[in-house]
C-alpha cells in the first residue's frame, strides 16, 4: 500500500502541485474552510442581531464590512453565510456522488436490464428543467438549508452516473477483468480492486464541478428567496437584498462581498478542477 | 503423461447474438464455436492452432467460463464447469488457470507485482499473511522476477516481465490446467522463446496440462504433444503433433502448414496456400465450411457437414476426401 502512493499517486499529486491556477484555487479554498470555521468564535461575531443604531452603514469603524438595511453586520453574515454556502455544497455534491456512482457502476457492470432501467432514468432525469424540477420540489418540501441540499443533491446524480457509467464500460473491456474473474474474485472485489480504481479517475473531477455548480445553484435559489432562509445567512440571500435599485447603485458594500466570494470560490474550484484533469489524464504520466 | 482423460469438452457451443434488425423477427447470431468435442489427457500440451476470428480464444474462455457458453458440456475431471454454480465454479478456478495474451492489459495497472500474485491467494483465502508472502515471493522467483521488483507497478516492466507475473498469477494456486490464451503473441520473438522455455520447465516441475492456444505454427509446434486445427468454430484436425506435421489430411491443415515461411529459394509449395477469405460470420456455408476455399471441393462437400472421425490412429479429421487422400 506505501508502494503505491509513492508512484501512482506520487506523480499525480507532483502534477497536480506544478499547477499554479490549481494550487492557487485550492490555496483559496483551502484559506477560506479555515476561515469560516473559526472566524465565528474567534471575533465573536454575531449574523442575526440588528444594531439599530447602524442600519445601512458604511464599511469601516464597529462593522467592518458595514451593516445591511436592519443593522446586521455585513462581514458577520459574509462568514456565516460562507459557512452555509460550502455545506450546502460539499453535502449535495456528496449526495449525488454517493447516489450516482454506485447506479453508474451497477449499470456499467451488470449491462443488461439494470443498464436500461438506470440509464433511461438518467435521460430523463437530465432532460427536466433543472431549475423548475428544484424550485418546484423545494417549495414543496419547504425552504431551508437541509431541503435544498437534498434537492441539490438527489437531482444531480445523474451526472455522476453517466460518467463512471463510461469509464466502467471501458474498464470492462480490460483484460484484467476478466483475469480478475479467472482467479475466482467475487463480484463486490471485482469492482472495489479491479474497476473503481481504475474509473474514479473522472469523478474526481466532476466533484468539483459539482460542487461550483452546487453552490452556484444555492445562490440562485437563496436570491429568489427559495433557499436559505433569513435569518440564517448565504451568500445567496444576501444577494437577494441587491434586488432593490437603492441598494444595487447606492450600497455596493451590501451585494459586492457576498458576490466576490461567489465568483472567488467557484473560480478557485475550477480552477482546482482543471488542475486535477491535467494531473489524472494518462496521457501526461 | 498418462492417458488419463483430465478435461474434455462436450459439444460446446458459443453463439453471440447480435442486435434485431428493424421488421425482422431473428436476429443474427454469430457462431464462434460450433459443437467442439475435445480431450486433453492428463499431463500433455494440446495445441490449438487457427486463423483469426476462428473461435480459438472463444472456446478457452468458455472453458474457463469467462464467456458463457450457449451449449455443451465442459467436464474437468468429470465435475461439469458449464453447469457449476458461483461457489463450485470459484472452487474449480484453482484447478484451472489461464494466462492472457496482451501483458499490457491483462494486469491491473492500480497493483504491484506482489499484489496481483497475492490476489488469488487472498481471494480463496489461503494460508496467513505472512505464509502467502513468502509463497508470493518464491513464484516470483520461480518465473524469473527479482525480489527487488517485487513492488514495482505493471508499467514499470518490460512486455516479457509482465507475461511472466501474469504465469506467476495464474500458477499461485497451484492448478492442474491452464490455458495458454496467444500467450506469446505480443511478445518480441527474443522474449517469445524464453517464455515458451519458460512455461515448459514449469510445466514439468509442477506437472501441469496446458491448452496452448496461438495462430502461430511454429510456436504450436515447439510446446505441443498434440495439435488441433480449428476453422471457423469447428475442429477439422487432431493429431499428434509430429503426425500432423508430417501426414497433414485436411486441406486446411496442408493449406496453413504450407504458409510457414521456409528459407530456401527452391522450395516453391505455394499452390497449396487457402485462397480468399474467411467467410461472412453471419452466413457460414452449408456442408463442409471450408468448401468454398478448398481446392479439392466436391459435391458432397456442399451438401453435407463432415464429422470428426478417426483417420488412422490418433488422427481425427474432419472430411470426406481423407481417407482417399490417405490411402494414397
Amino acid at each position: 500500500m506505501k508502494k503505491r502512493d509513492e508512484s501512482y499517486f506520487a506523480v499525480v499529486r507532483q502534477k497536480l502541485f506544478s499547477h499554479k491556477a490549481a494550487v492557487v484555487g485550492m490555496a483559496l479554498l483551502i484559506l477560506e474552510v479555515i476561515l469560516v470555521v473559526i472566524l465565528p468564535p474567534l471575533m465573536k461575531l454575531d449574523p442575526i442581531t440588528s444594531d439599530y443604531g447602524a442600519v445601512n452603514a458604511v464599511p469601516g469603524g464597529a462593522h467592518l464590512l458595514g451593516t445591511d438595511a436592519i443593522g446586521r453586520d455585513i462581514f458577520a453574515r459574509l462568514v456565516f453565510g460562507g459557512r452555509t454556502s460550502l455545506l450546502v455544497g460539499l453535502l449535495s455534491t456528496l449526495i449525488s456522488c454517493a447516489l450516482g456512482v454506485p447506479l453508474g457502476v451497477a449499470a456499467g457492470y451488470c449491462r443488461g436490464r439494470v443498464e436500461t432501467a438506470v440509464m433511461r432514468a438518467a435521460d430523463i432525469f437530465m432532460s427536466f428543467p433543472s431549475i423548475v424540477m428544484i424550485l418546484v420540489l423545494v417549495s414543496v418540501l419547504g425552504p431551508s438549508v437541509w431541503s435544498v441540499t437534498l434537492v441539490i443533491g438527489v437531482l444531480g446524480w445523474t451526472q455522476f452516473a453517466r460518467l463512471i457509467y463510461a469509464s466502467v464500460l471501458s474498464v470492462m473491456q480490460e483484460e484484467y477483468i476478466a483475469s480478475a474473474r479467472a482467479v475466482g474474485t467475487r463480484t463486490l472485489g471485482t469492482i472495489l480492486r479491479y474497476v473503481l480504481p481504475n474509473a474514479v479517475a473522472p469523478i474526481l473531477i466532476a466533484l468539483t464541478l459539482h460542487l461550483a455548480e452546487a453552490i452556484l445553484t444555492e445562490s440562485s435559489l437563496s436570491f429568489l428567496g427559495l433557499g436559505v432562509q433569513p435569518p440564517q445567512a448565504s451568500w445567496g440571500n444576501m444577494l437577494h437584498d441587491a434586488q432593490s435599485l437603492t441598494v444595487l447603485s447606492r450600497r455596493p458594500w451590501i451585494w459586492l462581498p457576498p458576490g466576490i466570494a461567489i465568483l472567488a470560490t467557484v473560480l478557485s474550484i475550477n480552477f482546482l478542477g482543471d488542475g486535477l484533469r491535467d494531473a489524472l489524464d494518462p496521457k501526461q504520466m | 503423461m498418462s492417458d488419463r482423460i483430465i478435461l474434455e469438452t462436450r459439444d460446446l457451443t458459443c453463439r453471440f447474438y447480435g442486435k434485431k434488425a428493424l421488421l425482422s423477427r431473428e436476429r443474427p447470431f454469430v457462431t464462434a464455436v460450433d459443437g467442439v468435442s475435445l480431450s486433453i489427457r492428463d499431463g500433455e500440451t494440446l495445441g490449438l492452432v487457427g486463423e483469426s476470428g476462428c473461435g480459438k480464444s472463444t472456446l478457452g474462455k468458455a472453458i474457463l467460463r469467462l464467456i458463457e457458453p450457449t451449449a455443451g458440456q465442459v467436464l474437468f475431471e468429470g465435475r461439469d464447469m458449464a453447469a457449476a454454480s458461483a461457489e463450485e465454479l470459484r472452487a474449480l478456478r484453482r484447478e484451472l488457470q489461464v494466462v492472457f495474451q496482451d501483458p499490457y492489459s491483462s494486469l491491473n495497472p492500480r497493483m504491484t507485482a506482489f499484489e496481483l500474485v497475492e490476489a488469488p491467494l487472498e481471494v480463496h483465502r489461503i494460508g496467513t499473511k505472512a505464509e502467502r508472502a513468502a509463497r508470493v515471493a518464491e513464484m516470483l522467483r520461480m518465473v524469473g522476477i527479482d525480489e527487488g521488483s517485487l513492488h514495482k507497478f505493471p508499467h514499470e516492466f518490460s512486455g516479457g516481465q509482465r507475461q511472466r507475473i501474469g504465469i506467476a498469477r495464474a500458477l499461485i494456486l497451484g492448478p492442474r490446467f491452464i490455458i495458454c490464451d496467444e500467450a506469446v503473441s505480443a511478445l518480441d520473438v527474443s522474449v517469445r522463446a524464453q517464455i515458451l522455455n519458460l512455461l515448459r520447465s514449469l510445466q514439468r516441475q509442477m506437472g501441469l496440462t496446458m491448452l496452448f492456444i496461438s495462430h502461430d505454427l511454429s510456436v504450436i509446434r515447439h510446446i505441443s504433444d498434440r495439435v488441433a486445427v480449428m476453422y471457423l468454430g469447428s475442429i477439422v484436425e487432431l493429431a499428434p503433433k509430429a503426425e500432423l506435421y508430417a501426414h497433414p489430411l485436411h486441406p486446411y491443415t496442408r493449406g496453413l502448414l504450407s504458409a510457414i515461411p521456409i528459407p530456401d529459394v527452391h522450395r516453391v509449395r505455394l499452390d497449396e496456400i487457402p485462397e480468399g477469405e474467411i467467410p461472412d460470420s453471419y452466413h457460414q456455408p452449408a456442408g463442409c465450411k471450408y468448401h468454398n476455399r478448398c481446392p479439392l471441393a466436391q459435391d458432397v462437400c456442399r451438401r453435407e457437414r463432415p464429422a470428426l472421425r478417426e483417420a488412422c490412429d490418433g488422427h481425427f479429421v474432419a472430411c470426406h476426401l481423407a481417407r482417399e487422400k490417405s490411402s494414397e
